[in-house]
């Protein structure tokens, strides 16, 4: 069991790290050894507990690795949150709430042009504006990339005839 | 509420039905932080399979020298066979003759004298001359040549 876990190390240690490293836009890289740690202690623990649970060590490598990470990114946002409850500046906030306010006129407006569209290309624009690039969204949306971006093309020609920006 | 990983995994590998498909899709569109765990989780992915398709390349790297040096001995092996075909068919048909006698000898004591040696191959080259004679050239022949057009 030892040599099997060693070698499971040995293999992919470096590739863990890694993929640690550039999960989340890099966001563990303070806690990828400690993560590391916990996805090595996680299947050293399987394996003590019966080697023959670990069938394909690769995948079960990879669902340890990303549900630790996950993990690791959730403790990270709870951090986060507490650290933005925190009482800060009155004035900053006021500029805040009316950046909030144009934000969400222009936000209805915008979602007012949306629901006008056909339902597919409502996505892919509802995608667009989330922040996925062509190669995400196709991939979101179970069409080819190429068809993406003929279509918000088109969308955002519309769009903009149609008075949006 | 947020999206389970379970979930995303599903969505990711293909192995959620169409109508959760369609809810996990438009919950991913609507939610910026389910997007974002979304982008991570499908470059986590990509990354893990490139990672394991650049194993294999390399795998098959490691294969390629040992292909080569079957290659290489190939090679050796259909030179060798080339030599050994080489050789046998250049093999001298007839076999080596020895000297039973000493060729010193015989130059040291010859047997006969020059001019001895000078009549015997006057006589060769009479008998030689005259040995052609009466071939093709019968009766037969010279009717035949007559009766040629």
């Amino acid at each position: 069991m030892t040599d099997n876990f060693e070698a499971l190390v040995a293999q992919y240690h470096r590739l863990v790290m890694s993929l640690l490293y550039r999960y989340y836009g890099g966001r563990l890289q303070q806690d990828a050894e400690d993560v590391a740690q916990e996805v090595w202690v996680k299947i050293w623990r399987q394996l003590k507990k019966n080697e023959s649970n670990i069938v394909d060590p690769k995948s079960y490598i990879y669902r340890t690795v990303q549900s630790c990470a996950w993990d690791a990114v959730h403790r990270l946002n709870q951090r986060a949150d507490v650290t933005a409850a925190l009482p800060s500046d009155p004035s900053a906030e006021a500029t805040e709430q009316v950046d909030s306010r144009d934000q969400r006129d222009r936000r209805l407006a915008m979602d007012q042009m949306i629901a006008s569209l056909p339902a597919d290309e409502a996505r892919m624009v509802r995608a667009y504006l989330q922040g996925f690039n062509y190669a995400e969204t196709a991939r979101l949306l179970g069409c080819s990339e190429g068809r993406v971006r003929n279509l918000l093309t088109r969308i955002k020609k519309k769009l903009v005839i149609e008075g949006g920006n | 509420m947020h999206l389970e990983l379970e979930q995303f995994n599903r969505l990711l590998e293909d192995r959620a039905t169409t109508a959760e498909c369609a809810a996990w899709t438009d919950h991913i569109l609507d939610c910026k932080a389910c997007a974002q765990r979304y982008k991570f989780l499908a470059a986590f992915q990509a990354s893990w399979q490139a990672a394991f398709a650049a194993e294999a390349q390399d795998q098959v790297i490691e294969m390629k020298p040992s292909a080569s040096r079957l290659r290489r001995v190939g090679t050796w092996l259909a030179a060798a066979a080339a030599i050994v075909v080489f050789a046998v068919a250049t093999w001298p048909s007839q076999p080596s003759t020895t000297e039973t006698t000493d060729v010193a000898q015989h130059l040291a004591a010859p047997d006969f004298q020059t001019g001895q040696v000078l009549a015997m191959v006057a006589d060769i080259n009479f008998k030689s001359a005259v040995q052609a004679w009466g071939q093709e050239t019968t009766a037969l022949d010279l009717v035949q040549i007559k009766n040629k057009p």
